[in-house]
């Protein structure tokens, strides 16, 4: 027993917690619990809790289906909109097999065997997401609450109050905010996470996305990460500042350099640039996904990268003098519904790619991409994203880089999974064409 | 040039020439002093036990020469005997130098010259004791430390002697081993203000580090510190606490083996021992750490090969001081727990504490202990000489020569000094060779024959039942307990066998442990013990020959399979003998040639048993080539072939009259010779000559290798590949062979005869019917509707075993593939995407017929030779692997391609030979049981069972890539 995980007991005696939750994510990234009573806890964590892993979407696999969860101590919390006698506190688990070893196929374990890549390359990897999502009457009453923008003080109370309360819910849970604002959209919400190392980030963000819903659940509200809720409203996108750091050092940063960015920096924007087609699959990972990947909304379309063109796939964040540490990347492709262990795995993989390789930085986009012609996208070298979730399953099939990153298991589990929902959505007959067509044909 | 000559000094130089190990070294230190301090020559000149001392130090080192020659004054060091530094005396002089040149507290670099020259000063006295024979080799490691302790107190004192700063050794100087010249292993440990003491230890860094016209004092190295140069290079006992308590592995604790303190406040060396003390000894050694032990033992074990300079190196060569040292340390982290008198700082007290416990043997103890001596020595000398850092001995001979002068070797009348050290030096190397096996696995045996019959000497063993298991599991056996019943029954009593068993064992142990099972491997010894105690023979082979009992320790702990035929034929175990030949490749003209001896030697009748006996001896030499890494799966697969082919050899030309010729040929992967352990032989018969005699020959070469006999059975020959398959003749004509696939032949038939070759009987039949097939196969311009039957035909294989896998999943242990069958099958019937390459992958596991098996590698190679053989006859050939290598020349297949499906086929194959070997049924399918799989990633060398499903995974997918586009 270490002094962290008697740490954990004592509070849960001290708080009076009477259950523990267990915490997990799927290939998916649901996040799935399992919980524990107080006095369990101590023989959680000295042996792990048993599960029937066949349950789990992506767990099961050829070999028997028992895993183990073991709790890390360090992520201890008590959950704030519990509190109560008894309370309720959580931690987030690693899945293990029966003999030990940490299942290659849990995100947590995937996000790790990637971090360490980085780690023997002597980085450290530093993520800040800037997660959007909409307040709606109720999930099945996409209605929104306001008919607000981008800053806007809206005299909505409720909202603001919402806000309020989740962002104090999230700096109890130690989760340090750095802003929030309305967004552009009606209802649409932003509120940005202070920059992390990314298997913290991605821990935070499983948090973050259970504390909006449950505060939007308080409020009689619901709260929705789907990428694109409102057919000619913006969605929800998850752009993600990248850096790497070598110890205390900003690997991105150079000052001789005119854009103020390293080698390092340009092979690794290179490195995403190259492989953006083959990883969106898992950064927009729903059908749901490529509606948000639209023109006219701001969101990416090609594969560029400038410093102010905000349709570019990659934004250079404007260099401040005094903070040479904030230097940075900005990919834009992501959607707050994916899921963050996988999608961080797989981003650092195509980054590290161009720095092992030396890939070379094509030149920046100046011009406004959307309104060059397809002769002139095409001259300049400028490719697209997928622009369908098939697409860009046909993509990430191709990749070597994308099944070396996820390790085979989640590989095949994930397409598989994929390639069954766009399926099914392929068979559907939507209003859209019911209104198009019906009338008519 | 004045030399000493000039100044009078040929008596000097004279004695210099008589008592110094390297004289020249000697008379060219005179000559630098006699330049620069003609006095001090003549000094040595009045002095001849002065002039002797002088001559046996500045003959041992070159660099302490030049030190004389710049400081005379030293001389007064050389005096007369000079008696050893304590700490106290080190001290008082250094405090003295400070005194004269700085104010208490000063960092300035005066105070670092100042130390400098004390350090030296005290080295030179250290060498001097060290080369007059005034103290030893451990000695002088522990006046080397004392000097280190002295110096390093002296710049605590100097900056502040009432800081809260506690200095702690570690590594060598920690265990007072400390060399003439090594790094100087400290933390920090300080109480109150933080950052008054970082920048105290800050400066006691400086001070002895700096460089000054005299060099450093000392290289300090801080960083075994917690979390290393990141971390603060001091912390309090509670910093210190918290990082041990939740961080720490198990490598920082064994470092913490030998942390000692040097200077500072007692309490705090007081706290920060009992701090330590539960966490490098808990009470019990928890799973945790065995598995880190076992961990850092495959590293060390690892780290070997690449090792710069081989042998030549001290520290890290097999055998060499590091071995030594991780090995004591790990038998102290395994048994200090239980018992605290092994809780010892130093390589050779640690070594007493085991022997006197009974944990090694006395005799290897006294062993170690020399070698560790001897090995010592060396690096002493050699670092003596220029007072460098180095644990290479020198590759020039001459340097050889001087060193092992300095060892005290001389030259005699019939070998140079150099000789005798190299000698030396091997000698003591070979007797530490089987390291593990004389530290680890000896003693075990011994405690198990002392067992109730009598108390060891001088306090009793302590290496009791309860610390032989906690050995044993720390060298990864799972069941301890089991195995030391196991061993047990094997090693005691008082037969012959047991005895003679005793003195094997341990080295069998040694072997078994790296092996896939152990625990399994050490039953498996026990029962065949068991069964053949009687047979004198396999005592003998296992008690004379260790290389033979250590390579079936190999294949016991590896295949149970091959343990049970060894057990049941005795008669072969005289295969493991013979290492080098085991390690040959056996050719075709070998087994053929031996299988028709076999023959011969029956006077044309042959036996079957007798063929029985040989099949069985060159399939187990295969088997163990296999095993033990001497065959790849290639040669495993050509090995095989030829004994197919040496066996149908023999019984065809017993069994075929004169009057008909019969001809047989290869087909499947007999034809390509590529056959795995549990392959059947894929022939065709054809002949010449009147049918009802050909066939009955045949029917009889068949009922012949078939039948089983007390020897067993011989090869299992499958004829179902032949025209109209089991309900055609067993054996054709070339007419009707050529009519029956101008007029009948399907497709896939003539594909499958992409891989048909002559194997054994006429040979000039065997070649006219290659011509006809050759003929009828490859043609220009192939017809599409061939291509598309083959194709067709191979979809519909595999719609088949997708149909028998999703009729049943309720029987499927695994869901996913229940899941994965229907989402396959939803999509099919969904749309225009559910092309065969759609297929799942993970749908089967099945490793030959599954999505992405050896049958995917199989049919791309054929199909592509059956397409563009015809057009190009280079192409034209059996065998998957050359088939390979002929469409990358010829560009039908990308490098990156062929590279895929040839490590992917060699993969999937070595699995199938592995499952058999391991003793599983199917060697089809990946088995689902978890163990299995383990033992099998172990026996392929793969890390660990998720990191084997992966490389299977990622393989099949990358085939499965090629042949979606290669095959359609």
């Amino acid at each position: 027993m270490d002094r962290q995980q008697q740490y954990v007991l004592r509070t849960v005696e001290e708080r009076n917690i009477g259950f523990v939750r267990l915490w997990f994510t799927d290939v998916l990234g649901s996040l799935k619990s399992v919980a524990v009573t107080e006095s369990e806890v101590e023989g959680a964590f000295a042996e792990g809790i048993g599960f029937d892993g066949s349950a789990v979407d992506g767990f099961a696999r050829v070999q028997e289906s028992d895993m183990v969860a073991r709790p890390d101590a360090t992520t201890f919390q008590v959950l704030p909109w519990k509190e109560g006698n008894p309370g309720v506190g959580r931690m987030f688990c690693d899945i293990h097999q029966p003999d030990g070893d940490p299942f290659a196929a849990d995100p947590r374990q995937v996000l790790k065997r990637n971090l360490s890549k980085a780690s023997e390359m002597g980085f450290t990897f530093y993520v800040h997401p800037e997660m959007e999502f909409f307040l709606f009457r109720g999930a099945d009453d996409p209605t929104p609450l306001d008919r607000g923008g981008y800053f806007d003080l809206t005299p909505n109370e409720m909202q603001s109050d919402f806000r309020r309360q989740a962002i104090t819910t999230l700096e109890k849970m130690g989760i340090s905010v750095e802003y929030s604002h309305h967004e552009v959209a009606p209802s649409q919400h932003e509120i940005d996470l202070r920059y992390a190392d990314a298997l913290t980030m991605a821990d935070n963000i499983m948090t973050y996305r259970h504390v909006i819903k449950q505060t939007a659940m308080r409020h009689g509200i619901h709260a929705s990460f789907m990428p694109k809720p409102l057919t000619g409203e913006w969605g929800n996108s998850m752009h993600t500042h990248l850096s790497l750091f070598d110890g205390d050092a900003n690997a991105f940063y150079d000052p001789e350099d005119p854009y103020q960015l390293s080698q390092t920096a340009r092979q690794f924007t290179a490195g995403l640039l190259r492989h953006a087609r083959e990883i969106t699959a898992v950064t927009c990972q729903w059908v749901n996904s490529y509606k948000r990947l639209v023109p006219g909304f701001e969101a990416p379309i090609f594969i560029s990268w400038g410093r102010f063109n905000r349709s570019s796939l990659i934004r250079i964040p404007k260099y401040k003098p005094t903070k040479a540490a904030s230097t940075r990347i900005e990919y834009r492709a992501p959607d707050p519904a994916c899921n963050p262990y996988l999608a961080f795995s797989v981003i650092l993989a195509a980054g590290l790619k161009g720095i092992e390789a030396g890939y070379e930085l094509p030149p920046e986009a100046e011009d406004n991409i959307y309104e060059m012609t397809d002769a002139q996208r095409r001259a300049a070298g400028i490719t697209s994203l997928p622009t369908s979730l098939d697409q860009a399953l046909v993509a990430m099939e191709e990749s070597e880089l994308v099944a070396e990153a996820l390790g085979e298991h989640v590989f095949d589990f994930f397409l598989r999974n994929k390639w069954q929902e766009w399926e099914e959505y392929r068979s559907q007959v939507t209003p859209f064409e019911l209104d198009r067509y019906l009338p008519t044909l | 040039m004045v030399t000493a000559e000039e100044h009078g000094g040929d008596q000097v130089a004279r004695v210099a020439l008589r008592g110094a190990p390297n004289p020249g070294w000697a008379r060219h230190a005179l000559d630098r002093l006699a330049q620069q301090h003609p006095d001090a020559v003549d000094r040595l000149a009045d002095d001849e036990a002065l002039a002797h001392r002088y001559a046996v130090v500045t003959g041992a080192s070159e660099a302490l020469g030049d030190l004389l020659a710049v400081r005379p004054g030293l001389l007064d060091v050389l005096a007369e005997d000079p008696p050893a530094w304590g700490t106290g005396d080190v001290v008082a002089a250094a405090t003295a130098a400070i005194g004269a040149v700085a104010e208490p507290g000063s960092t300035d670099i005066a105070v670092s010259e100042a130390l400098a020259g004390v350090q030296r000063a005290g080295l030179l006295r250290v060498a001097a004791r060290d080369m007059l024979g005034l103290t030893d080799t451990a000695g002088t490691a522990d006046e080397l430390a004392d000097l280190a302790d002295g110096m390093i107190t002296a710049a605590h004192t100097h900056l502040d002697p009432d800081a809260g700063l506690l200095v702690m050794a570690m590594g060598k100087l920690g265990g007072q081993e400390l060399n003439y010249v090594s790094d100087v292993d400290v933390i920090f440990v300080h109480e109150g203000d933080t950052t008054a003491a970082e920048r105290l230890a800050r400066n006691i860094l400086a001070l002895l580090g700096t460089h000054t016209s005299r060099g450093r004092v000392y290289e300090m190295d801080a960083n075994l510190r917690p979390e290393g140069r990141n971390g603060p290079l001091t912390r309090s006992i509670d910093s210190y606490r918290a990082y041990y308590e939740q961080w720490a592995r198990t490598w920082e604790f064994q470092a913490l083996l030998k942390a000692r303190p040097v200077v500072g406040p007692e309490s705090l060396a007081d706290a920060f021992t009992d701090l330590v003390r539960p966490l490098v000894w808990p009470e019990r050694l928890g799973a945790d750490a065995v598995s880190e032990i076992q961990a850092m033992k495959r590293r060390v074990e690892e780290s070997r090969p690449v090792v710069r300079d081989g042998s030549r190196q001290l520290k890290l060569a097999p055998g060499g001081l590091r071995d030594i040292e991780f090995a004591v340390q790990l038998l102290q982290l395994v048994h200090g727990p239980a018992d605290p008198s092994l809780r010892r700082r130093g390589t050779v007290p640690a070594l007493r504490a085991l022997a006197r416990g009974g944990y090694i043997d006395d005799g290897d103890a006294a062993l170690f202990t020399d070698a560790y001596m001897f090995l010592r020595t060396v690096e002493h000398r050699l670092q003596l000489r220029q007072l460098r850092r180095t644990h290479t001995i020198p590759d020039d001979p001459e340097d050889v020569q001087l060193l092992a002068r300095a060892m005290g070797f001389r030259d005699l009348p019939v070998r140079s000094a150099a000789e005798e050290f190299t000698a030396e030096l091997s000698r003591v190397r070979a007797g530490v060779r089987r390291l593990h096996e004389q530290l680890f696995y000896r003693p075990l045996l011994s405690t198990l024959a002392s067992y109730g019959v009598e108390q060891r000497v001088g306090g009793g063993a302590r290496f009791d039942a309860d610390a032989a298991e906690q050995r044993l599991r720390a060298l990864s056996f799972t069941a301890p307990g089991k195995a030391l019943r196991n061993l047990q029954a094997l090693a005691t009593g008082s037969s012959r066998t047991a005895r003679q068993l005793r003195v094997v064992l341990p080295t069998m142990l040694e072997a078994m442990a790296d092996q896939p099972d152990p625990d399994g491997g050490l039953t498996a010894l026990r029962t065949m013990v068991d069964r053949l105690a009687d047979n004198p023979r396999f005592v003998r082979t296992i008690r004379d020959h260790p290389p033979a009992a250590r390579l079936l320790a190999r294949v016991l702990g590896a295949s149970p399979r091959l343990g049970e035929w060894l057990a049941r034929q005795p008669e072969v175990l005289d295969l493991l003998d013979d290492e080098e030949a085991l390690a040959a490749p056996r050719t075709r003209p070998d087994i053929v040639g031996a299988a028709e001896g076999l023959l011969r030697r029956g006077g044309g009748h042959l036996s079957a048993d007798a063929l029985r006996r040989f099949k069985r001896r060159e399939a187990l030499r295969t088997a163990l080539r296999d095993i033990t890494g001497a065959a790849d799966v290639a040669q495993v697969g050509q090995e095989l072939t030829w004994l197919g082919e040496g066996l149908l050899h023999a019984t065809v030309s017993a069994m075929v009259p004169d009057e008909v010729r019969v001809a047989v040929i290869g087909m499947g992967r007999f034809g390509a010779a590529e056959l795995g352990h549990a392959s059947d032989l894929d022939v065709l018969f054809v002949h010449d000559g009147p049918t009802a005699v050909a066939e009955h020959a045949c029917e009889e070469v068949l009922e012949f290798l078939h039948g089983i006999t007390p020897e067993g059975s011989a090869f299992r020959i499958d004829p179902g590949l032949r025209p109209e398959g089991r309900s055609g003749p067993l054996s054709r004509s070339l007419e009707s062979y050529t009519t029956y696939y101008d007029r009948w032949g399907s497709d896939w038939e003539l594909q499958a005869l992409t891989q048909a070759r002559p194997v054994a009987g006429d040979a000039e039949l065997a070649a006219e019917f290659m011509a006809a097939v050759e003929q009828r196969v490859f043609v220009t311009p192939v017809p599409e509707e061939r291509l598309r039957s083959v194709r067709q035909m191979k979809a519909r294989i595999e719609a088949e075993r997708a149909g028998r896998t999703g009729l049943n999943p309720a029987s499927s242990p695994r869901r996913r593939f229940g899941r994965a069958v229907r989402a396959g099958a939803h999509r099919t019937a969904a749309g225009p995407r559910a092309a065969a390459g759609r297929a799942d992958l993970a749908a089967s596991d099945d490793l030959k017929l599954g999505p992405g098996g050896l049958s995917d590698v199989e049919w791309t190679v054929q199909l592509l030779l059956l397409r563009e053989g015809g057009a190009d006859a280079s192409l034209r050939g059996p065998g998957t692997l050359p088939g390979l290598d002929r469409l990358a020349d010829a560009k039908l297949l990308t490098t990156e391609e062929a590279a895929w499906l040839r490590s992917g086929w060699r993969l999937l194959s070595a699995v199938r030979n592995a499952l058999y070997l391991i003793g599983e049924r199917d060697t089809a399918t990946l088995p689902r049981h978890g163990d299995t799989v383990h033992r099998l990633a172990a026996m392929l060398g793969h890390d660990g069972a998720q990191q084997l499903t992966e490389d299977i995974d990622r393989a099949r997918r990358r085939i499965r890539k090629v042949f979606d586009r290669r095959f359609f």
